[in-house]
Order: C-alpha cells, then sequence, then structure tokens
C-alpha cells in the first residue's frame, strides 16, 4: 500500500508528498494486468496508469496509485491494493463496484489548476492537464483522481472522453442499457423480488388493472379502457388505464381531460387525475373543453353510488413548479458535496440557515401537506381529480403519496413496486427527461426523487408501518442513474415499447430484447444484500392476505357491478372505522360541504379554463380549520400502522435523509451508533426471542433437542462494527483489535442451553 | 380526607391557600381552542386545575407521583401574567392587580403555558396575586421543601421506601463520603493519589466538597497553602483517570499572589499529579459564557413557546433559521466538540489533563462529566450517570440555586448550564442509542426534577450550604421532637487522623438522618411502571463488563524525574507552549521553556486532537466519541416541543423494541416457570408485560398495556423478512 503520510500541517490545502518517484512505481507496477469488469456489451474506451485516488478518509493527503479506465458504460479506478481490502465488505452491487462510477452519475467534473479548481465542460478543455481531476457524482461520492504522475498524453486523453461521455448530448439509442441487452442476447427475466414475495405488478396488462380496481373497489364505477392498444390514440397514454369515460370521448380528445383513476377509497371516493387541455386560442374550443369538463365531473358525481361530491386540485396553483423545484435541489445538493474536511467544518456554524435556504425542505414539506388536503378529502367521501398540464410530474408525486399514506398495500416491498409502476411508469413520467439521461435538455427535475424525500421522511416518521427500510429508498434512487432499467429509462411506455424492439423484431412483437425493470434486484444484489432492503421491524398483517385471497377467488370475467357490491359488503368495517377519523362531532356539523364544493370545483375550472389562475383563498380560513380538526381526531387516536398515516409536516417534524446526503461524508459518519445500529439490535432481540421460543415449543413438547434449528436470522453485522452510514460508505481501515462480541447470545444454539448466560440456573433445572 | 374534599392528592405538609371556581383551562394544544371548566387551586407547593366533570385532578397515569397532569409546581413557574381587555400585566410577589383580570397565563420553566379564563364570578382578583406571591418565596427558609422535609420524615412510608433506596444493590455514589473516593481510585486503577480531608471543615475552600483527592506526596498542609493561588481556593484535584491519564479540575490561577520557592515546586507537584505531561485546558475558550447559554436557552424558549408555535407551522416562518437563530444548538456543538478533543487528549497517552475555569463551576462540570460519558462506558448506565451527576455537579459545586434562580433573588445569574449538559448527552444518545442504559424519558425525568424543588440534589450551591441546612433541619426537628439539641456540633468536632470507619459510620448516621431525599429515588416520583422506561430496551452490558479491564491498564511507568516534565495549553484545538502560563514569579516552569520545545515534539502527533484517526467502530473498552458535526445535531423535541401536538412525536420503533424485549421476559419468566413445572398452561406465553406505543402523541411516553395480538403478528412478518437471510 502506497499510502504515504504527510507532516500533519493544519493546511486546509491537501498536499500529496511522495517519497516514491513516479518511475519507481512504474517499474513495480501491477496494475498493467488488472482488468475491469466489464458487463456484456461494454467496452473500454481509454485508460491510464499511475492514477491517485486520494482518500476522502485521511484528509486527502493520502491515496491509491492505480489505473483509471473509462468505459462506455463507467469510470472505473482499479487498484491492487483496494481490491484487498474489499474482501470484507458485506455490501456489493453486481454492475458497480466501489469505485465505479456510472456515466450518468457524474454531475459535475472539475478540474485542479494551481490549487485553483475549474469546471470542465465539453468543448472547453484546455490543453493544460489539471494536476486532479474531482468527479462529483449524483449519489453524492466525490471522487479527487491526481494525475500528476500520469503520462501527459494518455492523461489528456482520459479527460477527454470522460468529459465527452459524461457532459455531451447524447441519443436514447446510444445509451449503454442497449449495447448491453444486446450483446446479452436478451436476458432471461428472473422473478421479481425474492421469493416467495408477492410478485410486483407491472399494470402492462388488462388484469393487472382489473386486480387493483377489484382490490380496491373501484369496479363499481370505473372500467378498464382498452382502446388505447398498441397506442392507437395517444402516445402519452398507457396501453391499458382505468377511466369511467366512454372510448368515443377517449378519442376524441386524444387523452386530455379525461379523469384517469388513480386508486379507490374503501368509502368508494377515488383519486383521479387529469392533464389539463392545452391553452388554446381559439375561443370556441375552448368553451367546447370547458363544457366536456363540466359533464365530465358531474357525470362521475352522478354515477357514484353515493353521490359523492368532487373536488378539482389544481396542483400547479398550490404547488411549487418543476423550475423551482430544480433549483431548489440544485442548491441542496451543493451542501453534500464538501471539497474536503475544512471546508465541510466551516459550513458546520451556519448549517441550519445554509439549509433552509436552500429550501428543498420547505418543498418536501409543501409535497406532504397537499397530499395531506387530498387524504382529507377522500377521507370524507369527497372524489379527487387531480389536474396538471401533462399529468405526469406533480401528479404523480401527490397521486402516489396520497396512496402510501393511506393504504397500507403500498407499504410494502412489492406494493410500493407496484405504486412506482402505476402511477409512474404507466403514468408517463418522463423519466428520460427528468433524469436528464440523454443530457440534451433542459427538463432535468428531480420529481422521483423528490416523491422517494416525503416516502422517507414518511418512513423515519413511523418505522415499524414501512416493510422496507431507508436503505431501499436509497438504493432505488441511485438505481435511476445506472442506465440499464426498463424503469428509469423512458418518456412513456410508448417509448419503451418502440424502442424496446430491434426494427426487424417488430413485426414479430417479440419481448425477447426487453431490458431489466429496476424491480429485479437480482440484477444488482446479491440475496443477502436484499435482505437489507426488508425492516426487521415491520408489523406483517395477517389481515391483508386471507382479504386479497377472497377476492382474488372471484371470477374476473362476471359482472363488475356484482363483484363490487359484494366487495362493498366484505369489506372490513371495524378496519376502515379505525382509518377513519371522522369524529361525532366532526359530522354532526351543518355541511354545506357538498354543494359547496361542487360550486368551488366550478368555479375554479372557470377560472383555470379562462388562464386566470388564481390561488385558493376565498376559503383557505375554513378549510385550514378543518383540516387541523381532522388532523387532531387522527392524532387523539391510537396510531394504526395498518391505517392511516398522516405525515408530520411541521418545520420540526423534517429531516435530512442522512443515509442518502451525508453517507460519503467521514465526518458525520456514527461509529457504532446511528439507526443502523437500531435496527441491528432490534434483529438481535428477535433472535434472541426465536431462541427463547423454540426452547418454550421445546419444553412444552418434552423432547430432546435435535440439532440446532437453521432458523436463526443472523444481523448483518455486530453493532459495534456498524456505523450510521452503513452500509455505504464503509470505513476503510480496519481495526486490528479483537472484536467484543456484544451479545454472547448470538453464538447460541438451540440445543445448548448451558451457553444462555442469564438464565443458567433456571435452565439447569429442566 | 381533605384532600378528597380538595380534589387534589396533596402532599404531606402541602396546604391549600386559596382557590377560585367557575375557571376554564383552555388547551391549545389543538388549536381549537377548547376549554374545561373547573377550579383553580393554589397551595403551598403546586398550583392545579380541577375539572368540574370528574372532580378529580387529571392523573397523569404513567407519569409523575408528585404532579398531576395539569398541576405546575410553584417552583417551576417561570411568568405570571395576567390579562384584560385592554392591559397585560406581569406580576411579581409585591405588585397588585389594579383591574379585573380575564386571563392568567402561567409561563412554565419548562416551556410549558397554561392558560386559565375566569368567569366574572370567579375570583380571579385573588388568586391570581397569590399565585404570584407564592411563587416567589420570600426567603429560601420559606420554600414548602422545608415544610415537607419535616414531615416526611416523621412519616414511616417515606422511612421505608428511604430504606429501600439505601438497600439498593448498587445504589448511587453520592461521593459525600471518603469510601466513594476511595471506590473511584481503584475502580479507575488511578495510582499516585489519596484521598485528603483537608477541606473537611471547608476551610481550605468554601465552594468545594469536603472530600478532595490530591497527589499522594503533597502534605495537607501544603494543600492549605496552595489553596491561596486559586480562585475560591479552588485548587487542582483528581477527578478521573483514563488509560494512564488523569483528568484534574481548578479554578484560575491567582496572580497577585506571591510564593515561596519551596511553596512552588509543590505547587507544580499539585498540578502535575502523576505524569510527567500537563496539558491545560481553558474550558472558556470557545466555549459560550453561562449569560450567553441563558440568553441561547431563552430565545430556544421563545421558538419552542405557543405564542410562536404558528412558527412551528407556518410555512413562511423560518423554522430552521429561527432555530440556529437561537444559537442553542450551537452552543451544544460547541461544548461536544470540546468534549471530544480533550477526550482524545485523554485517550492518547499518559498525561495529566486540567481543566480550568475562572471559578470552575460551571462548565468545567460540563465538560468534564461529557468527557468521562463520552470515553467510560460506567457513566453510560444510569446508576453511573447519577453518580457522575453527584461527583461533577453537586459535589463539585455547581451553583444550582443560582443557575436556577431558585429563590428569585437575581436574575443575571441564571444560566440553564445543567440543562445544555443534559442536551449534550440527549444527543449522543440519539446518536449511540446501544451504547446508554437509559433512555431520553429518563434525562427527561431529570430535566424537570431540576424545576421541582423537593429534592436535595439541585437545591444547594455547594456541599456546604447543604450540609449547614441540613444540620439545620436536624436540628429543628430535634427540638421540635424534644430531643438533645446539641447533637451536630459533636459530631462535627472529629479530630483529623481519626479512622476512616468509624468517619464512615458518622457520615452514614448523618446521611440517614438526612431529611432531604435526593432526586436519584425515583420511587418518589413516579411509579415503578415509568420507571421501567427510564431502561433501554438495546442497551447491552457487556459494554461494561469490559470495562473493568481496563483498569488494569495503569501507569506502570511512573516518570518521576521533573525535568522531563513539560505542560501545554489546549487553544482552539491546537496544542500551544504557553508563554507564562502558570503566573508565579520564579516558577521552574518558566525556566524550562527551553527544553520543551524537545518535549513538544513527542506530543506533535495531539496537535490537533480532532484530527486523531479514530478506529473505525466505536471498541466497546472505551474510545471517545468523535465530535458531531452540525448535521447530526438535533433538537431534543420530545422535551422542549412536548407540549406543542407539533413536537410530539412519540417513536413507534422505540415502543417496538421495548414490546420485543419484554416479549424475551415473559418467555423467560414462561421457561423458568416450566423449569419449576408449576405454570404449565400453554397460553401463558404471550400475556405479558407487553409494551406498545399506544397512545402515539402522549407526551408522557407511551403507557404500557397489554395485547397479546401484537406479539404473534410480530413474529409472522420477522420470520417473513428475515426468511432471506436463513435461505443463504
Amino acid at each position: 500500500m502506497l499510502s504515504l503520510g504527510s507532516g500533519g500541517g493544519k493546511t486546509a490545502k491537501p498536499s500529496f508528498v511522495s517519497y516514491v518517484s513516479p518511475e519507481e512505481i512504474k517499474k513495480e507496477n501491477v496494475n498493467d494486468e488488472l482488468k475491469p469488469h466489464l458487463l456484456p456489451g461494454e467496452l473500454v474506451i481509454c485508460e491510464a496508469n499511475t492514477v491517485v485516488k486520494y482518500s476522502r478518509e485521511d484528509s486527502l493527503q493520502r491515496g491509491f496509485y492505480g489505473k483509471l479506465v473509462c468505459t462506455n458504460f463507467k469510470i472505473s479506478f482499479l487498484s491492487a491494493e483496494q481490491l484487498l481490502d474489499e474482501v470484507d465488505q458485506s455490501y456489493r452491487n453486481k454492475l458497480m463496484g466501489e469505485n465505479d462510477i456510472s456515466l450518468h452519475c457524474v454531475d459535475q467534473i472539475f478540474g485542479v489548476y494551481d490549487d485553483k479548481k475549474k469546471p470542465l465542460l465539453p468543448g472547453a478543455v484546455k490543453n493544460k492537464i489539471p494536476e486532479k481531476l474531482l468527479l462529483y457524482c449524483k449519489d453524492f461520492r466525490v471522487f479527487h483522481f491526481g494525475l500528476t504522475y500520469t503520462k501527459e498524453e494518455d492523461a489528456k486523453r482520459l479527460i477527454r472522453v470522460i468529459v465527452h461521455h459524461c457532459l455531451n448530448p447524447t441519443s436514447l439509442k446510444c445509451l449503454f442499457a442497449f449495447s448491453y441487452v444486446g450483446a446479452a442476447g436478451g436476458l432471461k427475466v428472473g422473478p421479481l423480488g425474492i421469493e416467495g414475495e408477492p410478485p410486483t405488478i407491472m399494470f402492462e396488462t388488462k388484469n393487472d388493472w382489473r386486480d387493483e380496481l377489484d382490490r380496491t373497489g373501484g369496479l363499481l364505477t370505473y372500467r378498464i379502457i382498452s382502446s388505447n392498444e398498441n397506442y392507437k390514440i395517444s402516445t402519452r397514454l398507457p396501453q391499458f388505464f382505468a377511466a369511467s369515460v366512454s372510448d368515443d370521448d377517449i378519442k376524441k380528445y386524444k387523452g386530455k381531460g379525461i379523469p384517469l383513476w388513480c386508486w379507490s377509497h374503501p368509502s368508494g371516493c377515488a383519486l383521479l387525475k387529469m392533464a389539463a387541455f392545452p391553452e388554446t386560442v381559439d375561443d370556441n374550443s375552448s368553451q367546447m373543453d370547458k363544457g366536456w369538463i363540466d359533464r365530465q365531473l358531474q357525470v362521475l358525481g352522478e354515477t357514484h353510488p353515493l353521490n359523492h361530491t368532487i373536488k378539482t386540485e389544481i396542483l400547479s396553483a398550490t404547488l411549487p413548479t418543476l423550475q423551482e423545484i430544480q433549483a431548489s435541489y440544485s442548491r441542496f445538493k451543493q451542501l453534500f458535496l464538501p471539497d474536503n474536511a475544512a471546508e465541510f467544518w466551516e459550513s458546520d456554524v451556519k448549517w441550519l440557515s445554509v439549509l433552509e435556504n436552500a429550501n428543498w425542505l420547505e418543498i418536501i414539506r409543501q409535497c406532504l401537506k397537499k397530499a395531506l388536503d387530498i387524504v382529507e378529502c377522500l377521507e370524507h367521501s369527497t372524489s379527487v381529480v387531480l389536474v396538471e398540464e401533462n399529468c405526469s410530474d406533480l401528479c404523480c408525486l401527490i397521486a402516489s403519496l396520497v396512496q402510501v399514506i393511506i393504504d397500507p398495500h403500498f407499504r410494502t416491498i412489492s406494493g410500493f413496486q407496484s405504486l412506482i409502476q402505476k402511477e409512474w411508469v404507466m403514468g408517463c413520467h418522463c423519466f428520460l427527461d427528468r433524469c436528464n439521461l440523454l443530457r440534451n435538455n433542459d427538463k432535468e427535475v428531480s420529481v422521483f426523487l423528490l416523491f422517494l424525500e416525503c416516502v422517507w421522511q414518511l418512513l423515519q416518521q413511523y418505522p415499524p408501518a414501512f416493510e422496507f427500510t431507508e436503505t431501499y429508498l436509497t438504493i432505488l434512487s441511485d438505481s435511476m442513474y445506472i442506465p440499464i432499467f426498463s424503469t428509469f429509462l423512458f418518456n412513456s411506455p410508448w417509448q419503451r415499447d418502440n424502442n424496446q424492439m430491434l426494427d426487424e423484431d417488430r413485426r414479430m412483437r417479440s419481448r425477447s430484447l426487453k431490458l431489466p425493470s429496476v424491480w429485479e434486484w437480482s440484477v444488482q444484489f446479491e440475496n443477502s444484500v436484499q435482505a437489507l432492503f426488508y425492516n426487521p421491524l415491520y408489523i406483517g398483517k395477517p389481515k391483508l392476505d386471507r382479504f386479497r385471497r377472497t377476492q382474488r377467488i372471484k371470477d374476473p370475467e362476471l359482472n363488475c357491478l356484482e363483484i363490487v357490491q359484494e366487495n362493498v359488503l366484505d369489506m372490513p368495517e371495524p378496519q376502515r372505522q379505525m382509518s377513519l377519523p371522522s369524529s361525532p362531532s366532526y359530522h354532526s356539523r351543518p355541511s354545506p360541504k357538498k354543494g359547496f364544493f361542487r360550486e368551488e370545483t366550478d368555479h375554479l375550472i372557470k377560472t383555470f379554463l379562462g388562464k386566470k389562475i388564481s390561488r385558493w383563498t376565498p376559503t383557505a380560513e375554513d378549510h385550514s380549520v378543518n383540516n387541523r380538526l381532522f388532523y387532531e381526531n387522527w392524532r387523539s387516536k391510537p396510531i394504526d400502522l395498518h391505517g392511516l398515516l398522516l405525515p408530520l409536516h411541521d418545520g420540526p417534524a423534517l429531516k435530512i435523509w442522512g443515509q442518502r446526503y451525508l453517507r460519503w461524508i467521514p465526518e458525520v459518519q456514527i461509529p457504532g451508533g446511528g439507526l443502523t445500529t437500531t435496527l441491528n439490535k432490534a434483529c438481535e432481540i428477535i433472535d434472541e426471542i426465536k431462541t427463547l421460543q423454540t426452547k418454550v415449543s421445546q419444553c412444552l413438547l418434552k423432547r430432546q433437542p435435535s440439532s440446532p434449528n437453521t432458523d436463526v436470522f443472523t444481523p448483518f453485522h455486530q453493532s459495534s462494527r456498524l456505523s450510521s452510514t452503513f452500509p455505504f460508505g464503509t470505513l476503510r481501515r480496519q481495526s486490528i483489535k479483537p472484536r467484543i462480541p456484544v451479545s454472547t447470545n448470538l453464538s447460541m444454539s438451540f440445543g445448548s442451553m448451558e451457553n444462555l448466560p442469564d438464565d443458567e440456573e433456571d435452565l439447569g433445572l429442566l | 380526607m381533605s384532600d378528597r374534599l380538595v380534589g387534589v392528592r396533596l402532599l404531606m405538609g402541602e396546604k391549600v391557600k386559596g382557590e377560585a371556581r367557575n375557571v376554564r383551562k383552555c388547551s391549545f394544544n389543538k388549536q381549537l381552542c377548547e376549554s374545561i371548566a373547573g377550579k383553580l387551586l393554589c397551595t403551598n407547593f403546586r398550583v392545579a386545575f380541577v375539572a368540574v366533570e370528574t372532580g378529580t385532578p387529571q392523573v397523569a397515569e404513567e407519569g409523575s407521583l408528585l404532579l398531576g397532569a395539569d398541576d405546575v409546581a410553584l417552583s417551576c413557574i417561570d411568568r405570571v401574567v395576567a390579562v384584560n381587555n385592554s392591559r397585560t400585566k406581569i406580576l411579581t410577589a409585591a405588585s397588585n392587580l389594579k383591574f379585573q383580570p380575564q386571563t392568567l397565563l402561567i409561563y412554565c420553566k419548562d416551556f410549558r403555558l397554561l392558560h386559565f379564563q375566569f368567569e366574572p364570578d370567579s375570583r380571579a382578583c385573588e388568586i391570581i396575586p397569590l399565585i404570584a406571591q407564592s411563587c416567589q418565596p420570600a426567603s429560601p427558609r420559606k420554600l414548602f421543601l422545608f415544610q415537607y422535609s419535616v414531615e416526611v420524615s416523621n412519616d414511616l412510608d417515606h422511612r421505608q421506601l428511604n430504606s429501600n433506596f439505601d438497600g439498593e444493590l448498587y445504589p448511587t455514589r453520592m461521593f459525600e463520603t471518603q469510601l466513594d473516593w476511595e471506590m473511584e481510585l481503584a475502580r479507575t486503577g488511578a495510582s499516585g493519589w489519596r484521598v485528603s480531608l483537608v477541606n473537611e471543615r471547608f476551610e481550605a475552600s468554601a465552594s468545594l466538597s469536603k472530600i478532595l483527592v490530591v497527589p499522594r506526596k503533597i502534605l495537607d498542609l501544603d494543600i492549605k497553602r496552595a489553596c491561596a493561588h486559586f480562585n475560591e481556593g479552588r485548587i487542582p484535584r483528581w477527578i478521573w483517570h483514563h488509560r494512564g491519564s488523569d483528568l484534574l479540575r481548578m479554578s484560575n490561577f491567582q496572580s497577585n499572589t506571591y510564593a515561596q520557592r519551596d511553596g512552588l515546586s509543590k505547587l507544580e507537584e499539585l498540578l502535575y499529579g502523576a505524569q510527567s505531561k500537563l496539558v491545560i485546558v481553558d474550558v472558556e475558550d470557545e466555549l459560550p459564557t453561562p449569560p450567553e447559554i441563558q440568553l441561547a436557552h431563552s430565545r430556544l424558549k421563545n421558538v419552542c413557546s405557543y405564542e410562536n408555535c404558528s412558527s412551528v407551522r407556518d410555512p413562511d416562518d423560518k423554522w430552521l433559521s429561527a432555530l440556529e437563530g437561537t444559537r442553542w444548538l450551537e452552543a451544544v456543538r460547541l461544548c461536544l466538540k470540546k468534549a471530544s478533543e480533550v477526550s482524545s487528549l485523554l485517550s492518547n497517552q499518559c498525561l495529566t489533563v486540567a481543566l480550568q475555569e475562572t471559578d470552575d463551576r460551571d462548565l468545567a462540570c460540563l465538560i468534564s462529566s461529557l468527557v468521562q460519558v463520552m470515553l467510560d462506558p460506567y457513566w453510560r448506565t444510569m446508576l453511573g450517570f447519577q453518580s457522575l451527576v453527584q461527583k461533577e455537579w453537586v459535589e463539585a459545586g455547581h451553583r444550582f440555586s443560582d443557575r436556577f434562580n431558585h429563590h428569585w433573588t437575581t436574575d443575571k445569574d441564571e444560566s440553564p448550564v445543567f440543562l445544555l449538559f443534559l442536551d449534550c448527552v440527549w444527543q449522543l444518545l440519539d446518536h449511540y442509542p446501544v451504547s446508554f442504559e437509559f433512555t431520553d424519558t429518563y434525562l427527561m425525568a431529570i430535566h424537570d426534577s431540576t424545576h421541582i424543588l423537593l429534592f436535595r440534589t439541585f437545591l444547594f450551591n455547594c456541599p456546604r450550604e447543604r450540609a449547614y441546612i441540613q444540620q439545620t433541619l436536624a436540628t429543628d426537628r430535634r427540638t421540635r421532637s424534644n430531643l438533645f439539641s446539641n447533637g451536630w456540633p459533636r459530631t462535627r468536632s472529629t479530630v483529623r487522623g481519626e479512622q476512616v470507619v468509624l468517619k464512615a459510620g458518622f457520615f452514614t448516621r448523618e446521611e440517614s438522618s438526612c431529611p432531604l431525599p435526593p432526586v436519584w429515588d425515583w420511587s418518589l416520583q413516579f411509579p415503578t411502571k415509568h420507571q421501567r422506561l427510564f431502561r433501554n430496551a438495546l442497551y447491552s452490558d457487556t459494554q461494561l463488563l469490559a470495562q473493568n479491564g481496563t483498569s488494569v491498564h495503569s501507569n506502570t511507568e511512573q516518570a518521576d524525574a521533573p525535568s522531563l516534565r513539560s505542560v501545554h495549553l489546549l487553544s482552539k484545538g491546537l496544542l500551544l507552549v504557553p508563554a507564562q502560563l502558570l503566573p508565579w514569579k520564579g516558577a521552574s516552569v518558566a525556566k524550562k521553556l527551553s527544553r520543551l520545545s524537545q518535549s513538544l515534539e513527542s506530543l506533535l502527533e495531539m496537535e490537533q486532537p480532532q484530527r486523531i484517526p479514530l478506529p473505525p467502530f466505536l471498541d466497546p473498552v472505551g474510545l471517545p466519541f468523535p465530535p458531531i458535526p452540525a448535521p447530526g445535531l438535533r433538537l431534543w423535541k420530545s422535551c422542549y416541543l412536548r407540549w406543542l401536538s407539533a413536537g410530539v412525536q412519540r417513536k413507534a420503533r422505540d415502543g417496538q423494541i421495548a414490546a420485543l424485549a419484554s416479549q424475551i421476559q415473559s418467555l423467560e419468566r414462561r421457561l423458568r416457570g416450566e423449569a419449576d413445572g408449576r405454570n404449565a398452561a400453554p397460553n401463558g406465553l404471550d400475556r405479558q408485560g407487553n409494551q406498545i406505543p399506544h397512545r402515539p402523541n402522549a407526551p408522557i411516553p407511551a403507557c404500557l398495556s397489554e395485547t397479546a395480538t401484537m406479539e404473534t403478528s410480530f413474529s409472522t412478518s420477522v420470520s417473513k423478512g428475515r426468511a432471506i437471510a436463513a435461505d443463504l
């Protein structure tokens, strides 16, 4: 290991002091033998030897020598020394190593010339070679590569290639995913998720939609529309979807202005989303459009058995614009990319106000608040129509957030994945544009990330209510920048289906070249890593399974109406009671709301179509009081982890998603502490319970203990060896001190009772 | 019983001084201004509200035994404000009301705000001034505490409680006796020190405790002389030993004194202690001063109060910058940083670290106790923590009475240094949830107890004051019960050199006759059920067991040669060679400055203590916690924001783990039952001691309830979720 120390000067400026001349290094260089781990279809574009990777943990004073390789998929740093260290790592991505950066993950590139940091931009690469190359990644890693000892032409070429491939616009067909799939000759699609788990519903077939309508009890008013099969009507709609309008109308308006069904509340009201009509200059047509929408809403209201009211929610009026979201995120992002420790400690003093100025938490707050408003409407039997220009950004965000809040099904892993499929992938969220994978537009907005942020806030407020952990969310957010998965690669299902087939195959409709979905976690991770996705504290809901099963049995070809009526009868009443915080006082109120809301919507639509989007002021006060009442009523009841989970959205309740943003900053790392240790400890305790339970049953059966049961769940690690950022950013420097086991019960097998330290005496009597 | 009539469970010796009917208590919690009708009582201990409907006060089911949910102790009242339509007046003991108030606002020291509305016919004019007068006692001796203690000490029940407390297996070490200090010396493995009784009559220093630990080489006579060179006579004295290093505390030097050459060398002996390297840490350097802490705390109170609760909700108001503006978290951050620096110094090599402060009674307490919590797992147990507070705060003479302004004498000394310490510990607890035996509920109980003046722990400015008051009390009682009254002077007049055993006997007798209970007797305040919440289910005590090994790790190589001695000053994270550190003329240190540069080399690696490579994981034997940067700091919401519905957020996870832990207990119990062959019923298994987060928003932590369903569903989910691991 060529890690060289330097005199412990207090200079903030990192300096690399080498006592070995570059020539010497080259002589004994073993790096030539290092070969990057290439995926199918991956090609090495260029490489450079004797690059130094400075390590952040050593205050950038020390580093490793190695080879920097740029392929058409990633930038990879290979070092003989570091490979040895990686043995212990439990967290491993099959696609990306620890020192690999996907080309799409690179956010900014800087060169350091004479201690000055200058951005490297395509087309403006200087001839002079920087001493250091700084790569800022979208997953908040910062790489410092020293090029001082690299051959000049290698370095020059490398920088050009990296800058070109990371920052220049490209085209969809050039994305690595296609060469990957082409070379792999079509991946065999493995099971989604882990075996034994319910599969992720992809919402690509009619049946998926039917099942979902069935599950939520929305079959009464909504039906599956298949007139867009093969994208005959609109490319901005999925092939199948649910709505309550006729096929003719859909054809007429090309998918605009149709309230698309998202989800049905047990009470029968529904959450819908609708793309607004484009603003037309033609007065006549806008009149027509307006009349159409009015009729639509009327139809929605009337067809409903319980005559629910309907509220229209124009998201652009109350939520921040996409530009604001992106601007805020880029400000926020910079907080977590300190160059060195000194810069980090400097920001320490003004941390909170800087954080506030970034406004990102405020945007999260507004989203949670909006979702809360809509949840309240739904809980009070008011259907809500979300309106947005394209109905593919904030609509997706709010709709899915509302569903996570109300429906416990979406808090399981498979449910959550299905939700993303339903609302985001099939909801035509422009992942390609919003992630800016092609780097050719300025439409980059991290809407999906904002959604994950909101879910994370909920998760940290109610940890036992979710089947997944924050690690799952973090890994999901990282996967957005690995351009292999069909989930995050396209703007719409149409684009996906169009591009996924090679031209000659198109006629055959062959799906052989299907890109993997991100939900095929086995593409990225071994099972041991996937185990980290599961929250040990999650309390499963036994009822849910039974409920779903009874619904599944029903013949899908039956008359829809009948099924739903049965469903309504089947509805578990006490449970709804739990989730509905409707106090008598609320209901006994004279409620002018029903009519009122209608007026409101009409009014809104009018103003909306008249291009005068004004804030919804007239009843804001009244509304906020109701809102509070609703909230307080809910809070005064014991929390039902399988019912409604209202997020706290006040300033103090919001936190920073530490695992995602702070994981690579060594100063923030808490060795032996943090949430991870709590979860780990929980695993240990669960182990202990299992052991004891087995013992109890053995005692009851009065039989001799058989061979040790293999059903012991080992926690991920010894608590003392974990840090708060686990499983990311594991500290490389291993201590030579012997480990002291934290819990002696861990190593205990069921058979040997003497090993129980505390109950030795008691158990000895057995 | 009279308390049935009153509707409040009164304490012994508590008397109702006044009451007002037709009062409505407004609950801000829901922002809907719900109000409950009832009557308002003022006793000599508390202000209580009794609702009409129930007839009894709202008893906090799991909370304090002393106070109901709607009660507030008089000592916890911060401000009394009377409001009329047009006028608002802050009432003091002396002021009188010139208008008919409609609303009474009581601001409490624990950030609570009580809001009462008076009907026109209620006697608002009488009770409001009464409350204002009662909460500001005219003299310290008028505190309810003394009446209470006199009554209670005659009570047999309390005797029993007391004996319970004393009979605990490992009681809190009060550090009031020689034995405790000797045990501490033995526990930490420090050598070269002895326990001195030089201050037994508080002659050497009025503010120090009776027992001092000093270098073995120094005679008591020299110590008395040395006292002149330090503020308030607070000489350098041993506090703690860790891995060959000693921690000392002292006040600033009195620079205007002149010492003989002989005396100087003794002074240096005193400073260096058992080591040859000395680092003096000026704890006031970089840290906020007590007035600044007070300012930060009052700003924090402002931000977290009802009046500004709009800032918690209102999107336009900037919560984070408001929080930053309080500078409270900044103070927490700086304290933790300083403590982390000192602890990395201590754990690094054999040296003496002396904490120095002007009067050695505020920040030095904070830093030294934080350092010890960071390094030594023993102090992270409940009894250890209590002992630590005794050692570093109570016996070291932190001016609790002045800092909490118990007697309303002067505002300018008020400063919640101790609460800052609790907040720092909470931050550590938040970061290292498995390393502490106690929970934040426990810290909150201590936090709240500082405002209830029934316990001797947080009542006095120094051990001398306590000793004086206790003796007077004892005398009072004896006089009252017609016993001979000259008991205490005789016990005082012990000749020095008497045997330790005898002395310990004296002290114990004095202790047992002491009528003021310590706060650590939690059974006085909380039912056992609630006390269970003090224990952290995640804690594993193996850390503590491992600690026993370190005591062996003492410094065998006693560097006796004074020529190798060096002295450094820790300032802004750097070790400096002081130009004129020891202010005495002719001090030998000054002459050796030339040699110091050499020894500095050896200390060079400690130049930036916070940059010392930290181990990748927390060593159970007790390596220091690294400093916590701002992104890691959080507001102690469960304490400061508990009265606002916005801040109340129980961690469901904690309850869950507690439920698991109690499941283990019940299983173990069952196993035991099986073993005894007594309890063979198969259904007894999942019944007992189950704890779930029943009321997620209750300010007082989740109550215990028995639900069997949760466990079964839990284990199924567990088997489902973790089955993957087993498949591997």
